[in-house]
C-alpha cells in the first residue's frame, strides 16, 4: 500500500468494526498508533495477538519462550502441523502468520524467557501489557512492572472450562495484588496439563482480554467496567465481580506501598544446569511455602506413573523425568535448557 | 439459621462427584465456613488452612461481595444467600 493512499483507503479494511459506534473511526486511528508487548504466545497469546493484529493495532511484540508441540494445537489457533515439522519458536510462527493477516501492523518476535531481568526493556516503548502466560511468577511480575510504570495491563487466565479477566489500570483500578497478595504455593491450583483446558475457554478468556485492551487503546477507557469477568462456560456460569473494593479497603503493598519483589528478582525462581545429568534444577523463590506432595501428586494422570515417598515426588511429563521435593526444588531430567525446566514445572506443579 | 447455596468452582469437579452446588445451614459467614470444613472436609481442605482462615488464593464472595474486603467473618446471613468461591487461576 503506498504511503500517499488516502486514509480512507488504509482503514476500509476495518470498515465493520469502525461501524460499531463506540469504538468508530477516531478510536481506530488511536488504534492505529497503539503499541502492545504480549508476553506469552500460547493459548492465551496466539488468541490475543490474532485478535489485536486483525483489529489493527500498530505495533505488536510478541515474547515467548517455548517451542511448538501437537497437544498445543487443539487450542494455539495461529500454529499448525507445518510449524512443528519446521521446528519454530512459538512467537516467530506467530509472527509469520499475523503478517499474512494484516501487512499494516508491525509484528516483533523475541524468542525468550520473560523475567525480571528483560522484562522493563520489552516494555520500554509501548502503551499496554497483554497477559498470555502460563503461570503466576510471570503474571506477578507483568503486575508489577504495570504499577510502578503506570502502564495499563489485562490479566487473564483460564483452567478446565473456566476463565477469568480483568483490566488493571495502575491508580484507578484494583491491581492483581490487590487482590491476591502472593501467588498459591507451588501444587494448590491445578494447572491446564493437570485439569486440562477446553479451546472455548481459551478463546472466551482472550477474546475478553483482547476487547478490554481495545478499549484501553482506542482511549475508551471509560468503557472499562473495573470488574473481574469470572466464567464456566461448560456450566453457563458468567458472572461479573466488583472487585473495586478491594483497592479502596485495602492496603496493597504494590500500588499503595509501591513494594515490586517480582521486579527485583526476589521472588523470582531460580534454575541451575546439573552438569553432565541432562538436567535443570529449578528453586522456588525464598520465601515459598513448603509444597504437599500429595497434593501435587493427586493431580497428576496416571500417564505422570507418580512414584512418591516423604521426601520426593517422582513423575514423568512430556517425556521428561521430573523429581520434586518438599522443599519446593524440582529436578528436571531429560533437558539442559534452563527455560523448557521451568516451563515443566510450571505446567505441572504450578508457578 | 439460614439456608445457604454454595457453589464451587468446575475444577472441584473430581472432588464433588460433579455437585458444584450445595446447600447447607449457618447463621454468619463464620459458620457458613465452619460448617463447611465439618460437613465437607474433602472441599474445605482446598478452601482453608489448618487454623480455619480461608487460604490465601482463595476469594468467598458472599451474594457477590467479597467477604475479605467488605462484610467481615460475622456477617450474618440469610435464607437464599449464595457464598461463591474462586481460586486465583494460573493456566493460559
Amino acid at each position: 500500500m503506498s504511503t500517499d493512499a488516502p486514509v480512507d483507503a488504509v482503514l476500509a479494511r476495518y470498515s465493520r468494526q469502525m461501524l460499531f459506534t463506540p469504538l468508530g473511526e477516531q478510536g481506530q486511528r488511536r488504534l492505529r498508533h497503539a503499541r502492545v508487548l504480549l508476553v506469552g504466545c500460547g493459548a492465551l497469546g496466539t488468541v490475543l495477538a490474532n485478535t489485536l493484529v486483525r483489529a489493527g493495532v500498530g505495533f505488536l511484540r510478541i515474547v515467548d519462550r517455548d517451542f511448538i508441540e501437537l497437544d498445543n494445537l487443539q487450542r494455539q489457533v495461529l500454529f499448525d502441523e507445518h510449524d512443528i515439522a519446521a521446528n519454530l519458536p512459538k512467537a516467530e510462527a506467530a509472527a509469520r502468520k499475523l503478517r499474512r493477516a494484516n501487512s499494516a501492523v508491525e509484528v516483533e518476535a523475541v524468542v525468550a524467557d520473560a523475567g525480571p531481568h528483560n522484562l522493563a526493556a520489552y516494555a520500554a516503548d509501548v502503551d499496554l501489557l497483554l497477559d498470555g502466560t502460563d503461570n503466576f511468577e510471570t503474571r506477578f511480575l507483568l503486575n508489577d512492572l504495570a504499577v510502578r510504570d503506570g502502564l495499563p495491563w489485562v490479566y487473564g487466565a483460564c483452567i478446565a472450562a473456566e476463565g477469568l479477566v480483568m483490566a488493571v489500570l495502575p491508580g484507578r483500578t484494583p491491581c492483581l495484588r490487590c487482590i491476591w497478595d502472593a501467588p498459591p504455593p507451588a501444587g494448590e491450583t491445578p494447572t491446564c496439563d493437570t485439569a486440562g483446558v477446553l479451546g472455548t475457554a481459551v478463546n472466551i478468556t482472550a477474546s475478553l482480554q483482547a476487547l478490554e485492551a481495545l478499549k484501553i487503546l482506542s482511549g475508551r477507557t471509560e468503557a472499562l467496567h473495573g470488574r473481574m469477568i469470572s466464567f464456566d462456560a461448560w456450566l453457563g456460569r458468567f458472572r461479573s465481580l466488583d472487585m473495586q473494593p478491594a483497592r479502596e479497603t485495602g492496603d496493597c503493598r504494590c500500588c499503595v506501598h509501591r513494594e515490586f519483589p517480582y521486579l527485583a528478582g526476589d521472588r523470582a525462581s531460580r534454575a541451575v544446569l546439573l552438569c553432565g545429568r541432562n538436567a535443570v534444577q529449578v528453586t522456588p523463590p525464598a520465601d515459598a511455602a513448603p509444597i504437599d506432595l500429595k497434593r501435587v501428586a493427586a493431580r497428576l494422570g496416571r500417564d505422570a506413573r507418580a512414584v512418591q515417598n516423604e521426601f520426593l515426588l517422582r513423575f514423568t511429563a512430556d517425556s521428561f523425568q521430573v523429581t520434586l521435593f518438599a522443599d519446593g526444588r524440582a529436578i528436571v531430567k531429560g533437558t539442559a535448557d534452563a527455560g523448557v525446566a521451568r516451563s515443566v514445572v510450571a505446567k505441572y506443579v504450578g508457578a | 439459621m439460614a439456608r445457604v447455596e454454595v457453589q464451587l468452582p468446575s475444577v472441584f469437579t473430581p472432588i464433588v462427584a460433579g455437585r458444584l452446588t450445595f446447600s447447607l445451614e449457618a447463621e454468619s459467614l463464620r459458620g457458613a465456613w465452619q460448617a463447611l470444613r465439618r460437613e465437607r472436609p474433602e472441599v474445605g481442605l482446598h478452601l482453608f488452612d489448618e487454623s480455619g482462615a480461608l487460604r490465601r488464593h482463595v476469594l468467598c464472595f458472599h451474594n457477590d461481595r467479597n467477604s475479605r474486603w467488605l462484610d467481615g467473618e460475622d456477617a450474618p446471613l440469610r435464607d437464599g444467600d449464595t457464598l461463591l468461591f474462586m481460586q486465583a487461576v494460573s493456566g493460559g
